[in-house]
């Protein structure tokens, strides 16, 4: 069995009997938290952990600054994580800092300041080495289980960015930082607490339109998001949706549920209830937000929340590289989108024919889906919108009529019925264009004795097709995007053994 | 329509590219198994079924063309105009078949229309292609053609025919063409199938 993080599993610290005792320290745009461990290069074993919130990001979505306020409530964390470190005799004290830090225009006093306090100099990440040591922090506690699938994606949702990374059989094999977060979206959107209706739909409307806009096009079905949002969010559906204290999951509905609550009460009121720190539920909503419209993008039934991160890839990686270990985290970023940098001489895995098809039939589908306001909004009479739509629905139905064999037979026999409708649906407007079009053209190629009868033709036609938008329009406006892309995903789930030959 | 062969053989966890010949040598086949058909003008119903297996095959080469050699993009251009060739054909006959409804509706009153509102419950080569719907607007009595009306689309009927045996002829050329080089056995050494 590999590991899901691909990791070099004899690291700089195999050998020795005792694991070192390390901490590390992430100043994040909400929080700064601490974990102190005993390293090991697949292994963390995890003495002490805190954190802080003190919403750097707050003062400086405002001004571009860090405040002067922040910079003293910071401080103070910091020589009491410092003090905690003695405590535990540490060997290695590592800090970083993140999104807010990066963005703000006095960071190099800031952290100056913070290395004359402590002692320890900050070393500033940008978002894909974040991306790639919030890989290593939340994945190696998964990385025994049997049943973790081939593609694993990681959501890190902090106060300032989001950091995506997807891997593939431990290798990532894609990455993406996004400059929002719960605390920006909050700082940016909400005018009352709770927030106002129009609030969340603006926030809502953008998250929608800025998540189209990214360049990952699919998402694994195992999605382990962290952050302190998503621990938050985890705490706040335990306790208000009574669920078990042992899950670490939430469905789409526990998320929708939770942001219902919170769009409902105040900060206040869903701090004293659910004992949650008042200014993380203040802006606990920007955060479920984005998750919700995470899940929407890419049809994610349901998240799976770790409770690690960044300080703990820090950590992990240091007992993997040792003293450089963050500049070989960069090189390994450096080289590439498509990176196989965790084992040494392992070569990229290939694509296989189901993982094939699985990007090809989502890509397939987003193509056609792509098409739907435009068919609704028929403006100009334009026949192109159809015309796409149902090319589109087609090849959709080409693809899945490939796969036919290999695909699990119900959730198959449901998507492809659905795909078919479409495709019927769009074709009976088109071919019904195409005559009109082609009548049209008629009356330019035929003598005048043929005309009185092409006129007639189009106008019964013409009858016809407005008669049939309605019909069309109505199909379309009901088609359950998402109902269809979870029973396409579902219809070519991955697995050991297919109907064909595995 | 006919409907797509289940392709047999495949390896859900091997390589796109073994898996991705099967599925195109089943398309090819599929094809194929229409060419008989090929010199009889008056098939409409088999040369729309090779137009189809000609389209399934073309989206086929499309969806695993970056496997497959550079040359498939010529193959590709080949049977897309196969395709286009018979899809032109097909819009000319569904046009006829819409202009002989009309002139015959007109002539036969209601047991032809009702005999044309129940074929597309039937199957197969008894179906026809127009919907009960747009049949209903076409022999809709207090929309019937005046006679200036009428003339014209049998003038336009006469017109469709003509280009119909047109564009068979040079789609028939261009089948043959292809037979000549043996596009078949190309197309599948080309592919390594």
């Amino acid at each position: 069995m590999y590991c899901i993080c691909g990791c070099e599993k004899v690291g700089v610290f195999m050998q020795e009997q005792y694991p070192p005792v390390c901490a590390a320290v992430d100043i994040g745009s909400n929080t700064i938290r601490i974990v102190i461990a005993k390293c090991m290069p697949d292994h963390l074993d995890i003495l002490a952990a805190d954190e802080a919130m003190v919403r750097i990001g707050e003062s400086v979505n405002t001004d571009g600054m860090i405040s002067s306020e922040k910079r003293k409530k910071t401080l103070t964390v910091l020589r009491r994580y410092k003090a905690l470190t003695r405590s535990y005799n540490t060997s290695h004290f590592f800090v970083i800092a993140t999104e807010a830090i990066r963005k703000a225009q006095n960071k190099d006093a800031f952290i100056a300041e913070i290395k004359d306090a402590i002692g320890v100099p900050v070393a500033i990440i940008d978002g894909n080495i974040e991306a790639a040591l919030m890989f290593y922090g939340v994945t190696y506690t998964v990385a025994q289980d049997a049943h973790v699938p081939n593609s694993v994606g990681v959501m890190d949702l902090g106060g300032g960015s989001t950091e995506f990374v997807l891997a593939r059989k431990g290798h990532i094999t894609g990455s993406t930082s996004l400059p929002i977060g719960s605390g920006w979206i909050h700082d940016r959107y909400f005018t009352a607490d709770p927030p106002t209706a129009v609030d969340m739909d603006t926030a809502s409307t953008f998250l929608q339109t800025f998540l189209a806009g990214i360049p990952i096009k699919r998402f694994p079905k195992l999605c382990l998001v962290t952050g302190g949002t998503a621990n938050v969010l985890l705490h706040l559906a335990q306790k208000a949706l009574r669920l078990s204290t042992e899950r670490v999951t939430l469905t789409r509905d526990e998320v929708l549920r939770c942001e219902g609550l919170l769009c409902s009460l105040s900060s206040r009121e869903i701090a004293e209830r659910y004992q949650i720190d008042e200014k993380r539920a203040r802006v606990l909503i920007g955060g479920v937000l984005i998750i919700h419209a995470v899940m929407d993008r890419y049809h994610i039934a349901e998240i799976q929340v770790s409770e690690h991160g960044i300080r703990e890839g820090v950590l992990i990686a240091y007992a993997r590289y040792g003293e450089n270990w963050l500049e070989a985290v960069r090189q390994q970023m450096q080289s590439g989108r498509k990176i196989s940098p965790y084992v040494p001489g392992a070569e990229e895995p290939q694509e296989d024919f189901v993982q094939f098809g699985q990007q090809r039939i989502h890509e397939r589908a987003e193509q056609m889906f792509g098409w739907r306001n435009d068919v609704l909004a028929q403006q100009d009479n334009d026949i192109e919108p159809v015309h796409k739509m149902r090319v589109a629905s087609r090849r959709l139905r080409a693809l899945m009529d490939a796969y036919q064999s290999i695909g699990e037979p119900e959730a198959f026999k449901y998507a492809y019925r659905s795909v078919k409708k479409t495709a019927d649906t769009l074709g009976n407007a088109r071919d019904t264009d195409v005559m009109i079009a082609t009548l049209r053209q008629q009356l330019e190629d035929i003598p005048e004795k043929g005309h009185p009868g092409i006129l007639w033709l189009i106008d019964r036609l013409s009858c016809y097709r407005d008669q049939y938008q309605e019909e069309l329009s109505a199909y379309i406006h009901e088609l359950d995007e998402r109902e269809l892309m979870v029973a396409l995903d579902a219809s070519l789930a991955e697995r050991d053994s297919q109907n064909g030959k595995s | 329509m006919a409907k797509a062969k289940v392709v047999e053989n495949l390896h859900a966890h091997g390589s796109v590219e073994e898996n991705a010949q099967v599925i195109v040598r089943t398309r090819m086949d599929e094809m194929y198994a229409w060419e008989e058909y090929v010199d009889n003008p008056y098939n409409v119903h088999e040369l729309h079924n090779l137009r189809i297996a000609a389209k399934r095959l073309r989206y086929s080469l499309e969806i695993f063309q970056d496997v497959f050699p550079e040359q498939a993009a010529e193959i590709i251009k080949e049977v897309e105009q196969i395709q286009e060739e018979l899809g032109s054909l097909h819009d000319k006959d569904v046009m006829i078949a819409l202009i002989r409804l009309c002139l015959g509706g007109q002539d036969s009153g209601s047991g032809y229309e009702y005999a044309l509102m129940s074929a597309p419950q039937k199957s197969g080569k008894l179906q026809f292609a127009i919907q009960p719907e747009l049949v209903a607007q076409l022999l809709d009595p207090e929309a019937a053609p005046s006679a200036e009306q009428r003339q014209g689309l049998e003038f336009l009927l006469e017109s469709l025919q003509h280009q119909r045996e047109e564009m068979y002829t040079a789609f028939r050329q261009h089948w043959y063409q292809l037979k000549g080089k043996d596009f078949r056995q190309q197309v599948l050494s080309m592919l390594k199938i």
